[in-house]
């Protein structure tokens, strides 16, 4: 030991590990790989339940990217580490007796699908969150911080959103793919959509409504999101049959999104382009 | 020709532990504590006109007079550090791998020394020490069983056997 400082207070000698305050804690756990932290969580209960509820940003791991997806029956569980390592993947059954009362939703047969027979309209594809693909999203972000997640015919409710961001808050970047948000109120989509602090969002292959789609969520894409992209099939409103984009509200978000993609099958009108290209250029 | 040089001498600041031992330490030393720092610019005693023995003693409640002196003594060895960037230094891979080697020598003292410095670095806001300190810990920590980790920190066991069996089989996750 280092012996220059002999003189060790009666104070310093109460000094215990345990004794150390919580950001001391934390700052500890920063430093320790995965196994270290499940070898200290089994030391005691103080340690176990602290690493269970530590701050996502003092655990090890990171997942670069974490898919989500309820499909016929099946929950997926895809983890991608890093860009360099391929993702690994996990399925479990839902099993009968956990699968909510509520009827699975269905698929809108898609245009491009329409002469596809094979695709049945109002087919089943989605089942309701069960507390069993709860309990796994929570052990997800338990063992690690995820920075992009991805939420494919994940079948929401109004009480499943409000769960999902107590789990997943603080994640950069959301997509949301293969969904029906017709079933929710505007609250609840704009809720999923801009409530996980994410900075990026990516819409695709979705139900999404005029009425969702409206002032307030343009407003949020502007004031929220460095990059937004809406994928095709956000094209006109199911009941009206009209385009659910304004292109005025296109226009400024256009302006004031750093990245934003927008699918050419959205009917975005030429000449909208044209002006926003105008605009563009003279504000340059 | 020879002009005469007026020497100044470094600014100092006193700090006063919570045993009332007053150190005398340089303010480009002890500039890097954020709580003494910021006490100082609050107090507006960086004002040359107030001499040190005129100037009051930062009390420092919290952190008693052995370890504010390895406190100084750290500061002073890493006077010449440049500033850190703290959102740089959240970003960057942990490693423990990468302790300065005068402050492994520095910080092999014993636990409870150690633990008094972390409660002084943490109270006092000096990341650097604090982020060496927190490393140290952590390494040993790592390579340890449960009950190793127990044995080193003197940590009581409070589980039940079925307890300890569902925390593992939790951990499994993710691994298999």
């Amino acid at each position: 030991s280092n012996t220059s400082f002999h003189s060790i207070s009666e104070e310093a000698c109460g000094k215990t590990f345990c004794s150390l305050p919580l950001p001391a804690h934390t700052r500890i756990l920063s430093f320790l790989p995965r196994s270290s932290l499940d070898n200290l969580s089994l030391s005691s209960s103080y340690w176990g339940n602290l690493i269970r509820t530590s701050p996502k940003h003092c655990r090890k791991k990171v997942f670069q990217h974490v898919t989500l997806r309820s499909f016929d029956e099946e929950f997926e569980v895809r983890v991608k580490c890093s860009e360099e390592l391929s993702p690994v993947s996990k399925k479990w059954p839902l099993w009968q007796g956990e699968q909510s009362d509520e009827p699975p939703s269905k698929r809108r047969k898609m245009d491009s699908e329409i002469d596809d027979e094979s695709v049945e309209r109002n087919e089943d594809v989605k089942s309701q969150c069960t507390p069993e693909m709860f309990r796994r999203m929570e052990r997800i972000c338990r063992i690690g911080v995820i920075r992009k997640l991805s939420l494919d015919a994940i079948d929401l409710t109004d009480d499943s959103i409000d769960r999902l961001i107590t789990i997943f808050k603080g994640v950069d970047d959301l997509e949301i793919s293969n969904m029906d948000f017709h079933r929710i109120s505007k609250e609840s989509a704009h809720k999923i959509l801009f409530g996980l602090s994410n900075t990026s969002l990516t819409i695709s292959f979705t139900w999404i409504s005029a009425t969702i789609l409206d002032t307030s969520f343009w407003r949020k894409c502007s004031e929220r999101l460095r990059i937004l992209d809406l994928d095709t099939l956000i094209i006109k409103d199911r009941e009206t049959n009209e385009s659910i984009v304004n292109d005025e509200q296109f226009l400024l978000v256009c302006r004031q999104i750093p990245f934003f993609r927008f699918e050419a099958n959205n009917y975005i009108k030429p000449s909208v382009i044209l002006r926003l290209i105008e605009k563009l250029r003279n504000t340059s | 020709f020879l002009f005469p040089i007026k020497m100044t001498s470094p600014r100092m600041i006193k700090l006063t532990s919570n045993d009332d031992k007053t150190f005398e330490v340089e303010r480009d030393v002890i500039k890097q504590s954020v709580t003494v720092n910021t006490l100082i610019t609050d107090l507006n005693m960086d004002d040359e006109d107030v001499s040190v023995e005129n100037q009051m003693a930062i009390p420092l409640p919290n952190v008693d007079a052995a370890t504010l002196e390895m406190v100084i003594t750290w500061c002073k060895q890493h006077r010449e550090d440049p500033p850190r960037n703290e959102e740089e230094e959240e970003k960057k891979e942990k490693r423990t791998d990468d302790i300065p080697e005068w402050d492994k020598t520095f910080l092999d003292v014993e636990q409870s020394v150690l633990f008094a410095l972390i409660l002084a670095a943490n109270y006092m806001d000096i990341k650097g020490l604090l982020d060496n300190c927190c490393k140290t810990v952590a390494n040993m920590i790592k390579g340890k069983t449960p009950d190793e980790i127990r044995k080193h920190f003197n940590i009581k066991n409070d589980f039940t056997p079925e307890e300890e069996e569902q925390i593992r089989k939790e951990n499994a996750w993710c691994e298999d």
